[in-house]
Protein backbone atom coordinates (compact mmCIF):
# COMPACT_ATOMS: atom_id res chain seq x y z
CA UNK A 1 0.00 0.00 0.00
CA UNK A 2 1.43 3.34 -0.96
CA UNK A 3 -0.66 5.77 0.98
CA UNK A 4 0.58 7.47 4.11
CA UNK A 5 -1.40 9.16 6.81
CA UNK A 6 0.36 12.44 7.25
CA UNK A 7 -1.93 15.43 7.44
CA UNK A 8 -0.74 18.81 6.41
CA UNK A 9 -3.01 21.72 7.32
CA UNK A 10 -2.87 24.59 4.89
CA UNK A 11 -4.02 28.03 5.77
CA UNK A 12 -5.77 29.05 2.66
CA UNK A 13 -8.24 27.08 0.61
CA UNK A 14 -7.40 29.09 -2.46
CA UNK A 15 -3.80 27.96 -2.11
CA UNK A 16 -4.87 24.35 -2.03
CA UNK A 17 -7.04 24.67 -5.06
CA UNK A 18 -4.35 26.55 -6.91
CA UNK A 19 -2.02 23.62 -6.29
CA UNK A 20 -4.23 21.49 -8.49
CA UNK A 21 -5.37 18.33 -6.83
CA UNK A 22 -3.75 16.09 -9.45
CA UNK A 23 -0.40 17.69 -8.81
CA UNK A 24 -0.04 16.91 -5.15
CA UNK A 25 -1.42 13.46 -5.54
CA UNK A 26 1.84 12.53 -7.21
CA UNK A 27 3.63 13.47 -4.03
CA UNK A 28 4.00 10.08 -2.38
CA UNK A 29 4.78 11.68 0.97
CA UNK A 30 1.18 12.61 1.56
CA UNK A 31 -1.92 10.59 1.38
CA UNK A 32 -4.17 13.26 2.75
CA UNK A 33 -4.05 16.94 3.41
CA UNK A 34 -6.38 18.96 5.55
CA UNK A 35 -7.29 22.54 5.00
CA UNK A 36 -9.74 24.89 6.58
CA UNK A 37 -11.77 27.62 5.02
CA UNK A 38 -11.59 31.09 6.52
CA UNK A 39 -14.62 32.48 8.23
CA UNK A 40 -16.13 29.17 9.21
CA UNK A 41 -15.67 27.37 12.49
CA UNK A 42 -16.39 24.10 10.78
CA UNK A 43 -13.41 22.80 8.92
CA UNK A 44 -13.49 21.03 5.59
CA UNK A 45 -10.90 18.30 5.37
CA UNK A 46 -9.65 16.88 2.12
CA UNK A 47 -8.22 13.37 2.28
CA UNK A 48 -6.33 12.03 -0.69
CA UNK A 49 -5.68 8.29 -0.88
CA UNK A 50 -3.79 6.14 -3.30
CA UNK A 51 -3.21 2.48 -3.94
CA UNK A 52 -4.80 -0.86 -3.28
CA UNK A 53 -6.36 -1.18 0.15
CA UNK A 54 -6.81 -4.80 1.13
CA UNK A 55 -7.84 -6.67 4.27
CA UNK A 56 -4.37 -6.46 5.82
CA UNK A 57 -4.44 -2.67 5.50
CA UNK A 58 -7.81 -2.25 7.15
CA UNK A 59 -6.55 -1.05 10.53
CA UNK A 60 -4.25 1.48 8.92
CA UNK A 61 -6.97 2.63 6.52
CA UNK A 62 -9.43 3.03 9.37
CA UNK A 63 -6.91 5.02 11.40
CA UNK A 64 -6.17 7.22 8.37
CA UNK A 65 -9.85 7.99 7.91
CA UNK A 66 -10.48 8.80 11.56
CA UNK A 67 -7.31 10.89 11.71
CA UNK A 68 -8.95 13.27 9.26
CA UNK A 69 -11.73 14.10 11.69
CA UNK A 70 -11.45 16.47 14.59
CA UNK A 71 -14.00 18.27 16.71
CA UNK A 72 -14.12 21.20 14.30
CA UNK A 73 -14.45 19.13 11.17
CA UNK A 74 -17.73 19.71 9.41
CA UNK A 75 -17.06 17.94 6.18
CA UNK A 76 -14.66 15.34 4.87
CA UNK A 77 -13.95 14.96 1.17
CA UNK A 78 -12.15 11.77 0.18
CA UNK A 79 -10.29 11.68 -3.09
CA UNK A 80 -10.46 8.07 -4.26
CA UNK A 81 -9.54 8.51 -7.90
CA UNK A 82 -6.58 6.14 -7.80
CA UNK A 83 -7.76 3.74 -5.16
CA UNK A 84 -8.76 0.10 -5.29
CA UNK A 85 -10.87 -0.93 -2.29
CA UNK A 86 -11.37 -4.54 -1.29
CA UNK A 87 -14.77 -5.51 0.08
CA UNK A 88 -13.39 -5.32 3.60
CA UNK A 89 -12.11 -1.82 2.93
CA UNK A 90 -15.58 -0.89 1.64
CA UNK A 91 -16.84 -2.18 4.99
CA UNK A 92 -14.42 0.16 6.77
CA UNK A 93 -15.60 3.04 4.59
CA UNK A 94 -19.23 2.25 5.46
CA UNK A 95 -18.31 2.22 9.16
CA UNK A 96 -16.67 5.62 8.73
CA UNK A 97 -19.74 6.92 6.88
CA UNK A 98 -21.91 5.70 9.77
CA UNK A 99 -19.69 7.52 12.24
CA UNK A 100 -19.82 10.72 10.19
CA UNK A 101 -23.59 10.48 9.84
CA UNK A 102 -23.95 9.81 13.53
CA UNK A 103 -22.02 12.94 14.42
CA UNK A 104 -23.82 15.18 11.91
CA UNK A 105 -20.76 15.59 9.74
CA UNK A 106 -20.77 15.25 5.99
CA UNK A 107 -18.79 12.79 3.93
CA UNK A 108 -18.17 13.17 0.20
CA UNK A 109 -16.35 10.96 -2.26
CA UNK A 110 -14.47 12.97 -4.83
CA UNK A 111 -14.11 11.25 -8.21
CA UNK A 112 -14.15 7.66 -6.93
CA UNK A 113 -12.35 5.19 -9.20
CA UNK A 114 -14.41 3.01 -11.58
CA UNK A 115 -13.64 0.01 -9.36
CA UNK A 116 -15.08 1.75 -6.29
CA UNK A 117 -18.11 2.92 -8.22
CA UNK A 118 -18.71 -0.60 -9.53
CA UNK A 119 -18.29 -2.05 -6.03
CA UNK A 120 -20.69 0.41 -4.46
CA UNK A 121 -23.18 -0.08 -7.27
CA UNK A 122 -23.06 -3.85 -6.99
CA UNK A 123 -23.53 -3.62 -3.23
CA UNK A 124 -26.39 -1.14 -3.71
CA UNK A 125 -24.51 1.35 -1.58
CA UNK A 126 -23.96 4.13 -4.10
CA UNK A 127 -27.00 6.15 -2.95
CA UNK A 128 -25.61 6.19 0.58
CA UNK A 129 -22.68 8.33 -0.55
CA UNK A 130 -22.52 11.84 -1.93
CA UNK A 131 -20.29 11.98 -4.95
CA UNK A 132 -18.43 15.06 -6.18
CA UNK A 133 -17.48 14.82 -9.84
CA UNK A 134 -15.46 17.97 -10.44
CA UNK A 135 -13.27 20.52 -8.76
CA UNK A 136 -16.09 23.05 -9.24
CA UNK A 137 -18.34 20.78 -7.17
CA UNK A 138 -15.72 20.77 -4.42
CA UNK A 139 -15.51 24.54 -4.38
CA UNK A 140 -19.27 24.92 -4.50
CA UNK A 141 -19.62 22.50 -1.62
CA UNK A 142 -17.19 24.34 0.64
CA UNK A 143 -18.64 26.63 3.25
CA UNK A 144 -16.84 29.78 4.12
CA UNK B 1 -5.39 -26.05 17.70
CA UNK B 2 -6.90 -23.10 15.90
CA UNK B 3 -7.78 -19.54 16.79
CA UNK B 4 -10.63 -17.51 15.31
CA UNK B 5 -9.55 -13.93 14.69
CA UNK B 6 -12.45 -11.48 14.39
CA UNK B 7 -12.66 -8.42 12.19
CA UNK B 8 -15.66 -7.15 14.15
CA UNK B 9 -16.40 -6.82 17.86
CA UNK B 10 -17.77 -10.21 18.93
CA UNK B 11 -18.84 -8.80 22.31
CA UNK B 12 -20.91 -5.98 20.85
CA UNK B 13 -24.33 -5.65 22.47
CA UNK B 14 -26.77 -2.97 21.35
CA UNK B 15 -28.26 -2.98 24.85
CA UNK B 16 -24.97 -1.90 26.41
CA UNK B 17 -24.15 1.21 24.49
CA UNK B 18 -22.34 4.28 25.64
CA UNK B 19 -21.23 7.35 23.75
CA UNK B 20 -18.28 6.49 21.55
CA UNK B 21 -14.88 8.03 22.15
CA UNK B 22 -13.45 9.15 18.87
CA UNK B 23 -9.74 8.95 18.03
CA UNK B 24 -9.49 12.73 18.37
CA UNK B 25 -10.69 12.48 21.97
CA UNK B 26 -14.12 13.92 21.36
CA UNK B 27 -17.35 12.26 22.34
CA UNK B 28 -20.78 12.48 20.78
CA UNK B 29 -23.96 11.72 22.66
CA UNK B 30 -25.89 11.33 19.42
CA UNK B 31 -23.63 8.65 18.01
CA UNK B 32 -23.51 5.45 20.00
CA UNK B 33 -22.52 2.99 17.28
CA UNK B 34 -25.87 1.19 17.55
CA UNK B 35 -25.10 -1.24 14.77
CA UNK B 36 -22.06 -2.97 13.26
CA UNK B 37 -22.58 -2.58 9.52
CA UNK B 38 -21.04 -5.13 7.17
CA UNK B 39 -21.20 -5.41 3.40
CA UNK B 40 -21.49 -8.42 1.14
CA UNK B 41 -18.07 -10.01 0.65
CA UNK B 42 -16.51 -8.40 3.72
CA UNK B 43 -14.27 -10.72 5.73
CA UNK B 44 -15.73 -11.15 9.22
CA UNK B 45 -13.38 -13.68 10.81
CA UNK B 46 -10.42 -15.83 9.96
CA UNK B 47 -9.23 -19.14 11.39
CA UNK B 48 -5.48 -19.23 12.03
CA UNK B 49 -3.06 -21.65 13.63
CA UNK B 50 -3.00 -21.00 17.38
CA UNK B 51 0.80 -20.94 17.35
CA UNK B 52 0.74 -17.79 15.24
CA UNK B 53 -1.26 -15.92 17.89
CA UNK B 54 0.59 -14.44 20.84
CA UNK B 55 -0.57 -15.68 24.23
CA UNK B 56 -1.64 -12.23 25.34
CA UNK B 57 -3.92 -11.89 22.32
CA UNK B 58 -5.70 -15.21 22.85
CA UNK B 59 -9.30 -15.29 24.03
CA UNK B 60 -10.11 -18.81 25.28
CA UNK B 61 -13.63 -18.59 23.84
CA UNK B 62 -12.26 -18.55 20.32
CA UNK B 63 -9.77 -21.40 20.54
CA UNK B 64 -10.97 -24.38 18.53
CA UNK B 65 -9.54 -27.89 18.77
CA UNK B 66 -10.49 -28.62 15.16
CA UNK B 67 -10.78 -26.70 11.92
CA UNK B 68 -14.39 -25.55 12.20
CA UNK B 69 -15.97 -22.29 11.15
CA UNK B 70 -19.00 -20.94 13.07
CA UNK B 71 -20.91 -19.95 9.94
CA UNK B 72 -24.45 -18.71 10.55
CA UNK B 73 -27.18 -17.23 8.34
CA UNK B 74 -26.09 -14.83 5.58
CA UNK B 75 -22.46 -15.81 6.03
CA UNK B 76 -20.28 -18.08 3.92
CA UNK B 77 -16.76 -19.42 3.65
CA UNK B 78 -14.49 -17.33 1.43
CA UNK B 79 -14.26 -18.73 -2.12
CA UNK B 80 -10.47 -18.63 -2.30
CA UNK B 81 -9.64 -19.11 1.36
CA UNK B 82 -11.93 -21.55 3.21
CA UNK B 83 -10.52 -20.40 6.57
CA UNK B 84 -12.23 -17.02 6.22
CA UNK B 85 -15.85 -16.20 6.91
CA UNK B 86 -17.39 -13.53 4.70
CA UNK B 87 -20.74 -11.76 4.83
CA UNK B 88 -23.15 -12.94 2.13
CA UNK B 89 -25.39 -9.89 2.43
CA UNK B 90 -25.36 -6.28 3.55
CA UNK B 91 -26.53 -5.99 7.12
CA UNK B 92 -25.30 -6.16 10.68
CA UNK B 93 -23.10 -8.84 12.18
CA UNK B 94 -23.59 -10.52 15.54
CA UNK B 95 -23.17 -13.84 17.31
CA UNK B 96 -26.33 -15.91 17.43
CA UNK B 97 -26.19 -19.26 19.25
CA UNK B 98 -22.45 -19.42 18.79
CA UNK B 99 -22.62 -18.73 15.05
CA UNK B 100 -21.53 -15.59 13.25
CA UNK B 101 -24.68 -14.24 11.61
CA UNK B 102 -25.61 -11.30 9.43
CA UNK B 103 -29.10 -9.88 9.56
CA UNK B 104 -30.47 -7.70 6.79
CA UNK B 105 -33.33 -6.13 8.76
CA UNK B 106 -32.60 -4.00 11.78
CA UNK B 107 -35.45 -3.84 14.27
CA UNK B 108 -35.30 -0.95 16.68
CA UNK B 109 -37.78 -2.17 19.26
CA UNK B 110 -38.33 1.18 20.91
CA UNK B 111 -37.94 4.82 19.92
CA UNK B 112 -34.97 6.01 17.95
CA UNK B 113 -33.53 8.51 20.38
CA UNK B 114 -30.91 8.90 23.08
CA UNK B 115 -30.67 5.18 23.77
CA UNK B 116 -29.87 4.39 20.13
CA UNK B 117 -28.24 7.56 18.85
CA UNK B 118 -28.33 8.38 15.15
CA UNK B 119 -28.52 5.26 13.02
CA UNK B 120 -26.92 4.60 9.64
CA UNK B 121 -27.63 1.13 8.34
CA UNK B 122 -26.91 -0.47 4.97
CA UNK B 123 -29.98 -2.74 5.13
CA UNK B 124 -33.62 -2.15 6.00
CA UNK B 125 -34.76 -0.63 9.29
CA UNK B 126 -38.02 -0.99 11.19
CA UNK B 127 -38.46 1.47 14.05
CA UNK B 128 -41.19 0.17 16.34
CA UNK B 129 -41.53 3.47 18.19
CA UNK B 130 -41.03 7.10 17.22
CA UNK B 131 -38.06 8.86 15.67
CA UNK B 132 -37.41 11.48 18.30
CA UNK B 133 -36.57 15.13 17.79
CA UNK B 134 -33.04 15.91 16.71
CA UNK B 135 -32.07 12.41 15.59
CA UNK B 136 -31.22 11.07 12.17
CA UNK B 137 -31.80 7.76 10.46
CA UNK B 138 -30.50 6.58 7.11
CA UNK B 139 -31.08 3.12 5.68
CA UNK B 140 -32.22 1.29 2.53
CA UNK B 141 -35.93 0.84 3.27
CA UNK B 142 -37.35 2.53 6.34
CA UNK B 143 -40.50 1.66 8.24
CA UNK B 144 -41.44 3.83 11.21
CA UNK B 145 -44.36 2.44 13.17
CA UNK B 146 -44.69 5.49 15.38
CA UNK B 147 -44.38 9.20 14.65
CA UNK B 148 -41.50 11.01 13.08
CA UNK B 149 -40.79 14.11 15.12
CA UNK B 150 -38.51 16.95 14.12
CA UNK B 151 -35.70 14.78 12.77
CA UNK B 152 -34.11 13.54 9.56
CA UNK B 153 -35.13 10.24 8.03
CA UNK B 154 -33.62 9.13 4.74
CA UNK B 155 -34.42 5.95 2.88
CA UNK B 156 -32.36 5.03 -0.14
CA UNK B 157 -35.39 3.10 -1.40
CA UNK B 158 -38.81 3.53 0.23
CA UNK B 159 -39.97 5.17 3.44
CA UNK B 160 -43.22 4.35 5.21
CA UNK B 161 -44.43 6.03 8.37
CA UNK B 162 -47.54 4.62 10.02
CA UNK B 163 -48.49 7.41 12.44
CA UNK B 164 -47.48 10.64 10.77
CA UNK B 165 -44.87 13.32 10.74
CA UNK B 166 -44.98 16.52 12.68
CA UNK B 167 -42.05 18.87 12.48
CA UNK B 168 -41.56 22.14 14.26
CA UNK B 169 -39.83 25.43 13.72
CA UNK B 170 -36.58 24.25 15.32
CA UNK B 171 -33.50 24.82 13.26
CA UNK B 172 -31.80 21.93 11.54
CA UNK B 173 -29.18 20.02 13.49
CA UNK B 174 -27.12 19.99 10.32
CA UNK B 175 -24.74 22.93 10.33
CA UNK B 176 -24.98 23.47 6.62
CA UNK B 177 -28.74 23.55 6.40
CA UNK B 178 -28.94 25.67 9.51
CA UNK B 179 -26.65 28.12 7.77
CA UNK B 180 -28.88 28.08 4.70
CA UNK B 181 -31.97 28.71 6.77
CA UNK B 182 -30.38 31.60 8.58
CA UNK B 183 -29.26 33.05 5.30
CA UNK B 184 -32.66 33.00 3.72
CA UNK B 185 -35.54 33.83 5.98
CA UNK B 186 -37.91 33.96 3.03
CA UNK B 187 -37.50 30.30 2.15
CA UNK B 188 -38.30 28.99 5.63
CA UNK B 189 -37.60 25.42 4.64
CA UNK B 190 -38.70 23.14 7.48
CA UNK B 191 -35.81 21.50 9.29
CA UNK B 192 -37.63 18.18 9.52
CA UNK B 193 -36.67 16.14 6.50
CA UNK B 194 -38.04 12.86 5.23
CA UNK B 195 -36.44 11.68 2.03
CA UNK B 196 -36.94 8.59 -0.10
CA UNK B 197 -35.07 7.40 -3.17
CA UNK B 198 -38.26 5.58 -4.16
CA UNK B 199 -41.74 6.02 -2.76
CA UNK B 200 -42.96 7.63 0.42
CA UNK B 201 -46.18 6.87 2.28
CA UNK B 202 -47.50 8.48 5.42
CA UNK B 203 -50.83 9.26 7.10
CA UNK B 204 -50.29 13.01 7.56
CA UNK B 205 -47.57 15.59 7.75
CA UNK B 206 -47.16 19.08 9.09
CA UNK B 207 -44.19 21.50 8.88
CA UNK B 208 -41.97 19.02 7.15
CA UNK B 209 -39.84 18.79 4.06
CA UNK B 210 -40.69 15.71 1.99
CA UNK B 211 -38.51 14.54 -0.87
CA UNK B 212 -39.16 11.48 -2.99
CA UNK B 213 -37.86 10.45 -6.39
CA UNK B 214 -40.88 8.17 -6.80
CA UNK B 215 -44.44 8.77 -5.64
CA UNK B 216 -45.73 10.25 -2.41
CA UNK B 217 -49.00 9.05 -0.96
CA UNK B 218 -50.44 10.92 1.99
CA UNK B 219 -53.50 9.23 3.43
CA UNK B 220 -54.53 12.31 5.39
CA UNK B 221 -53.57 15.95 5.11
CA UNK B 222 -50.37 17.70 4.13
CA UNK B 223 -50.08 20.95 6.04
CA UNK B 224 -47.51 23.74 5.67
CA UNK B 225 -44.91 21.48 4.13
CA UNK B 226 -42.40 21.67 1.30
CA UNK B 227 -42.84 18.69 -0.99
CA UNK B 228 -40.43 17.70 -3.76
CA UNK B 229 -41.70 14.75 -5.74
CA UNK B 230 -40.26 13.10 -8.84
CA UNK B 231 -43.35 10.97 -9.53
CA UNK B 232 -46.96 11.58 -8.58
CA UNK B 233 -48.37 13.07 -5.42
CA UNK B 234 -51.61 11.84 -3.91
CA UNK B 235 -53.09 13.67 -0.93
CA UNK B 236 -56.29 12.09 0.31
CA UNK B 237 -57.00 14.84 2.80
CA UNK B 238 -56.14 18.51 2.52
CA UNK B 239 -53.17 20.11 0.86
CA UNK B 240 -52.97 23.32 2.81
CA UNK B 241 -50.10 25.79 3.07
CA UNK B 242 -46.56 25.19 1.88
CA UNK B 243 -45.24 24.50 -1.59
CA UNK B 244 -45.31 21.42 -3.78
CA UNK B 245 -42.81 20.86 -6.58
CA UNK B 246 -43.87 18.12 -8.95
CA UNK B 247 -43.61 17.19 -12.58
CA UNK B 248 -46.38 14.70 -13.25
CA UNK B 249 -49.72 14.34 -11.53
CA UNK B 250 -50.95 15.83 -8.29
CA UNK B 251 -54.22 14.53 -6.93
CA UNK B 252 -55.78 16.31 -3.96
CA UNK B 253 -58.91 14.54 -2.87
CA UNK B 254 -60.37 16.70 -0.14
CA UNK B 255 -59.24 20.29 -0.37
CA UNK B 256 -56.56 22.46 -1.94
CA UNK B 257 -55.80 25.64 -0.02
CA UNK B 258 -57.04 27.10 3.18
CA UNK B 259 -60.00 29.05 4.56
CA UNK B 260 -57.68 31.62 6.08
CA UNK B 261 -55.67 32.53 3.01
CA UNK B 262 -52.54 30.61 3.99
CA UNK B 263 -50.48 30.66 0.78
CA UNK B 264 -50.51 27.29 -0.95
CA UNK B 265 -48.24 26.97 -3.96
CA UNK B 266 -48.05 24.24 -6.55
CA UNK B 267 -45.15 24.37 -9.00
CA UNK B 268 -45.12 21.93 -11.88
CA UNK B 269 -43.37 21.49 -15.18
CA UNK B 270 -39.80 21.35 -13.95
CA UNK B 271 -37.78 18.64 -12.30
CA UNK B 272 -38.46 19.05 -8.59
CA UNK B 273 -34.91 18.14 -7.62
CA UNK B 274 -33.37 20.58 -10.08
CA UNK B 275 -35.61 23.14 -8.42
CA UNK B 276 -34.23 22.15 -5.04
CA UNK B 277 -30.64 22.43 -6.28
CA UNK B 278 -31.41 25.79 -7.83
CA UNK B 279 -32.95 27.04 -4.59
CA UNK B 280 -29.85 25.99 -2.68
CA UNK B 281 -27.48 27.57 -5.18
CA UNK B 282 -29.43 30.83 -5.26
CA UNK B 283 -29.66 30.99 -1.48
CA UNK B 284 -25.95 30.44 -1.21
CA UNK B 285 -25.16 32.98 -3.92
CA UNK B 286 -27.26 35.61 -2.28
CA UNK B 287 -25.47 34.97 1.03
CA UNK B 288 -22.06 35.12 -0.64
CA UNK B 289 -22.90 38.35 -2.42
CA UNK B 290 -23.71 39.94 0.94
CA UNK B 291 -20.46 38.60 2.37
CA UNK B 292 -18.52 39.90 -0.60
CA UNK B 293 -20.02 43.37 -0.20
CA UNK B 294 -19.18 43.30 3.52
CA UNK B 295 -15.58 42.17 2.94
CA UNK B 296 -15.12 44.81 0.26
CA UNK B 297 -16.38 47.56 2.51
CA UNK B 298 -14.11 46.40 5.34
CA UNK B 299 -11.11 46.12 2.99
CA UNK B 300 -11.61 49.64 1.76
CA UNK B 301 -11.10 51.12 5.25
CA UNK B 302 -7.33 50.85 5.46
CA UNK B 303 -4.37 48.65 4.52
CA UNK B 304 -4.51 46.51 7.65
CA UNK B 305 -8.13 45.66 7.03
CA UNK B 306 -7.40 45.03 3.40
CA UNK B 307 -4.79 42.45 4.36
CA UNK B 308 -7.09 40.98 6.97
CA UNK B 309 -9.91 40.39 4.51
CA UNK B 310 -7.94 39.66 1.34
CA UNK B 311 -8.04 35.85 1.71
CA UNK B 312 -11.71 35.74 2.58
CA UNK B 313 -12.57 37.95 -0.34
CA UNK B 314 -10.58 35.67 -2.64
CA UNK B 315 -12.42 32.63 -1.37
CA UNK B 316 -15.83 34.25 -1.68
CA UNK B 317 -15.10 35.21 -5.29
CA UNK B 318 -13.87 31.71 -6.02
CA UNK B 319 -17.00 30.11 -4.66
CA UNK B 320 -19.26 32.64 -6.36
CA UNK B 321 -17.64 31.88 -9.69
CA UNK B 322 -18.14 28.14 -9.21
CA UNK B 323 -21.73 28.64 -8.12
CA UNK B 324 -22.63 30.86 -11.06
CA UNK B 325 -21.34 28.14 -13.42
CA UNK B 326 -23.53 25.65 -11.62
CA UNK B 327 -26.44 28.03 -11.79
CA UNK B 328 -26.06 28.28 -15.58
CA UNK B 329 -26.01 24.50 -15.99
CA UNK B 330 -29.12 24.14 -13.85
CA UNK B 331 -30.97 26.77 -15.87
CA UNK B 332 -30.14 24.94 -19.11
CA UNK B 333 -31.69 21.79 -17.68
CA UNK B 334 -34.69 23.80 -16.58
CA UNK B 335 -35.46 24.91 -20.10
CA UNK B 336 -35.31 21.34 -21.36
CA UNK B 337 -37.68 20.03 -18.67
CA UNK B 338 -40.12 22.84 -19.32
CA UNK B 339 -41.26 21.00 -22.47
CA UNK B 340 -42.89 18.36 -20.31
CA UNK B 341 -45.05 20.93 -18.61
CA UNK B 342 -48.00 20.34 -20.94
CA UNK B 343 -48.33 16.80 -19.53
CA UNK B 344 -48.69 17.98 -15.94
CA UNK B 345 -52.06 17.78 -14.25
CA UNK B 346 -53.39 18.98 -10.92
CA UNK B 347 -56.62 17.15 -10.19
CA UNK B 348 -58.81 18.25 -7.29
CA UNK B 349 -62.05 16.31 -6.85
CA UNK B 350 -62.66 18.21 -3.62
CA UNK B 351 -62.70 21.96 -3.08
CA UNK B 352 -60.21 24.52 -4.31
CA UNK B 353 -60.01 27.49 -2.00
CA UNK B 354 -59.19 31.07 -3.02
CA UNK B 355 -55.55 32.18 -2.85
CA UNK B 356 -53.88 29.08 -4.27
CA UNK B 357 -51.00 29.82 -6.61
CA UNK B 358 -50.52 27.34 -9.42
CA UNK B 359 -47.50 27.46 -11.68
CA UNK B 360 -47.18 25.04 -14.59
CA UNK B 361 -44.18 25.68 -16.82
CA UNK B 362 -44.32 29.35 -17.77
CA UNK B 363 -47.99 29.66 -16.85
CA UNK B 364 -49.45 30.99 -13.63
CA UNK B 365 -52.90 31.11 -12.12
CA UNK B 366 -54.19 32.29 -8.77
CA UNK B 367 -57.55 31.05 -7.61
CA UNK B 368 -60.00 33.74 -6.51
CA UNK B 369 -63.15 31.74 -5.90
CA UNK B 370 -64.08 28.47 -4.32
CA UNK B 371 -64.45 25.72 -6.88
CA UNK B 372 -64.79 21.99 -6.72
CA UNK B 373 -63.95 18.95 -8.85
CA UNK B 374 -61.56 20.66 -11.23
CA UNK B 375 -58.35 19.94 -13.14
CA UNK B 376 -55.58 22.43 -13.77
CA UNK B 377 -53.41 22.03 -16.87
CA UNK B 378 -51.22 24.04 -19.23
CA UNK B 379 -52.44 25.20 -22.60
CA UNK B 380 -50.81 27.87 -24.77
CA UNK B 381 -48.47 28.80 -21.93
CA UNK B 382 -51.40 29.53 -19.65
CA UNK B 383 -52.67 27.57 -16.70
CA UNK B 384 -56.28 26.67 -17.30
CA UNK B 385 -58.91 25.17 -15.09
CA UNK B 386 -61.62 22.86 -16.31
CA UNK B 387 -64.47 21.27 -14.44
CA UNK B 388 -64.59 17.49 -14.16
CA UNK B 389 -68.31 17.47 -13.50
CA UNK B 390 -70.41 15.71 -16.09
CA UNK B 391 -73.27 17.86 -17.26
Amino acid sequence: MDYLIDVNPLESLAEVLALNIAEYKDDSRYACRAFSAHGNERQTVFGCFQGRIALKDNQEFKAALYDLVSENTGKVILDFKDVHLSRSAVGVLVGFAASMHGRNKRLYLYRPSPQIRASLLELELLPFFRILESEADVVAGLRL
Amino acid sequence: MYYLHHYFDPDFRHTRLSPVWEPDGSISSRYLGYVQNVVRGQVLAELTDLNFVSESARDPRFIYPERRLPIGPNCAAHEDNPDKIVAAANGYVFYNNGLISVKKLLNIRNDLGFHTGNVFFVGDVAVHGDVQTGFALQAANVLVKGHIESSKVKGVVDVVCLKGIRGNAALASDEEEREEELQNDESLIPSTLVQAGGNLRLPFCEHVQLRARGNIIIDGSCLHSMVYVGGNLVVKGRLQGGTVFANKLIYVESRLGSDYGVPTRVMMGYDAFDYLKLQKVETRMSYLKDRKAFFESMSSRNEVMEQEYADRLKLVKLELRALSQRHKILWTRFELDGKRASECRLVVPGRVMPGCEIYIGAGYLQTHDTDSDVTFYLEDDEVKMRSNKKH
